[in-house]
């Protein structure tokens, strides 16, 4: 059952409430509901309506903050979050990676608790589960369109399809505002539906403000509607924290729980843009069609970017005339992506006006950029780009030999190179037995920020199957 | 704020900050239009608002590139404002 804003207090009780209803709320809900638990999940965004029809509606709609909210360091770069029933699955490439396992064999070095707590092998299924779940399929070729399919001749056997979790892509390459065409697999529309229909109560815009914690049990919630009226949500078993790598932490530390291990991480991400004498835009095309994870243990990840036209133009250097006379070319222009596995840290923290998030990329981090940037500027040439528009500060406007696209790896690092997105959350905190926090019996963390480190791949997969463990260990 | 949005992308028609950004990012994005005025009278002794179009394109270029990381991101965030406002 849906309780959209409701007009007056409520008082409720389940085996588990769950804070959160994206990858990870969404999954535990799925799990428990399953098992037969009683659950109820509450979340801060409305239902996402009918797909937005344009993309200010749907950031103003389904981004958190009206997708304003950023960093705050050397580089003031924009988080990118979803905040609506669903999270940030409504509004992402609906790219599933698998969890790369020299990445979580790194987390067993630093830390031998995940092989008990994250068995690889578990993993390995739980991901199974999800893949089938979800319909993850590799992008066809008739959704590669321009970005994906230049990306594919530039880097040739480097690239390959994205895997992706939809049924019937029509290739409107609008992911990022929602799937028009509900063909993107989001929890919103497999698996909440899927818990309702075993029970699971879902309350939306609705804000968990603290975690009422008795001696050193956590017994449930308190939190507001929109509309201004109270929840009381009492836990029997657990209460479940999958709020994101922002929030939940920032939750805890609203709650009065000092937290082990606050160590924010990201992957930050950088386009480049190419102008191509063929048409790029206007062929169907999933947004991320086409992905490169060969230069993983270099740290970066690359993709293509088919996005609409509001979208791509942020992609698009320069201002004034220079940007006008660029955008008047854009349906020529390929747009490709850098996504870093950045080894900076960061700390969440409790602002006066909500959470925030300090966080500045290393100069190894803007180093691993500026390499990524430059094989794609290579790549794009090769793929038959007239010219590249690196946008990095200290670099060429305009790029047309290969010598200056291997330049730009020798860029100095330093902040405000070029303007970066973060995408892709993680925080860190510490768990012990059953994911449960510090010395707070009862009271568990189910989303990335559990997470010791970023992976380096888009983490909604890995997200998922951790949540799958978390909501097992509790069965 | 319209006038640096227009400075950026030239026949800038736009919507409103709106509701959805947080008030403070809302008061911290309009306190910002003081950098374009601090740096018009720098560099030409007028206010932005004096200034032609062409010179205000012509500054914000200047800030664009600007040495100082600080002023490149804000004139980032002013674009990338401009544009989603404008979508």
């Amino acid at each position: 059952m849906l309780n959209d804003n409701l007009k007056h207090n409520v008082e409720d009780e389940a085996d588990f409430v769950i804070v959160g209803s994206g990858a990870a709320g969404a999954t535990c809900a799925y799990y428990l509901s399953a098992a037969g638990k009683s659950v109820i999940v509450i979340e801060e965004g409305a239902p996402p309506q009918p797909a937005p029809g344009d993309a200010y509606e749907a950031i103003t709609t389904l981004y958190r903050d009206g997708g304003a909210s950023a960093t705050m360091g050397e580089d003031v770069i924009p988080l990118i979050q979803g905040r609506c029933v669903g999270g940030t699955t409504v509004i992402n490439g609906a790219i599933q990676v698998r969890f790369p396992e020299w990445v979580w064999k790194d987390w067993v070095k630093e830390d031998k608790k995940w092989e008990t707590l994250l068995p690889w092998k578990q993993l390995e299924e739980a991901q199974d589960a999800i893949d089938k779940l979800l319909h993850v399929e590799p992008t066809p070729e008739s959704l590669w369109g321009g970005n994906g399919g230049n990306l594919k001749k530039g880097l040739g056997d480097k690239a390959h399809p994205t895997r992706r979790n939809t049924i019937d892509c029509k290739g409107s390459g609008r992911c990022l505002q929602g799937c028009p065409h509900h063909a993107k697999q989001s929890v919103d529309i497999s698996l909440l539906p899927q818990s309702m229909k075993n029970g699971a109560r879902i309350y939306s815009s609705c804000e968990v403000r603290k975690v009422i914690i008795k001696g050193n049990r956590a017994l449930g919630v308190e939190g507001k509607f929109k509309s201004g009226f109270k929840i009381t949500a009492r836990a029997k078993q657990a209460v479940i924290i999958a709020a994101s790598a922002i929030q939940t932490p920032w939750l805890l530390l609203k709650s009065g729980i000092q937290l082990n291990g606050n160590g924010f991480q990201c992957h930050p991400g950088v386009a480049m843009s190419g102008l191509f004498p063929q048409k790029i835009a206007g062929m169907p095309e999933a947004t991320q069609s086409m992905e490169s994870l060969h230069w993983c243990k270099e740290n970066i990840k690359f993709e293509s970017l088919g996005m609409p036209r509001a979208f791509r133009a942020a992609r698009v250097p320069g201002v004034g005339k220079k940007l006008a006379d660029r955008l008047e070319k854009l349906d020529h222009v390929a747009i490709w992506g850098v996504a870093n596995k950045s080894e900076a840290r960061g700390k969440v923290v409790c602002g006066p006006f909500g959470p925030l998030v300090h966080y500045a990329p290393t100069n190894k981090d803007r180093a691993a950029m500026l390499r990524g940037l430059s094989l794609l500027a290579e790549a794009m040439l090769d793929a038959g780009a007239t010219e590249v528009w690196p946008a990095v500060y200290g670099s060429p406007e305009k790029i047309t030999s290969k010598e200056q696209a291997r330049a730009i790896a020798f860029i100095k690092p330093q902040p405000g190179l070029f303007p970066m997105a973060a995408t892709h959350l993680f925080c860190g905190v510490q768990v012990r037995e059953k994911f449960q926090i510090n010395n707070v019996n009862g009271l568990v963390i189910a989303d990335s920020s559990l997470f010791p480190s970023n992976i380096g791949v888009n983490p909604m997969t890995a997200i998922m199957a951790a949540a799958s463990l978390v909501a097992k260990a509790w069965l | 704020m319209k006038k640096i949005f227009k400075a950026i992308i030239p026949d800038w028609e736009g919507r409103k900050l709106p509701a959805a950004f947080p008030f403070h990012i809302r008061l911290v994005l309009r306190c910002s239009v003081l950098i374009a005025w601090f740096f018009a009278l720098k560099k030409y002794g007028k206010t932005f608002s004096m200034l032609s179009q062409e010179k205000r394109v012509e500054l914000m270029d200047y800030l664009y590139n600007h040495p100082s990381a600080s002023i490149r991101n804000m004139v980032q965030w002013w674009k990338l404002t401009a544009l989603m406002l404008q979508c």
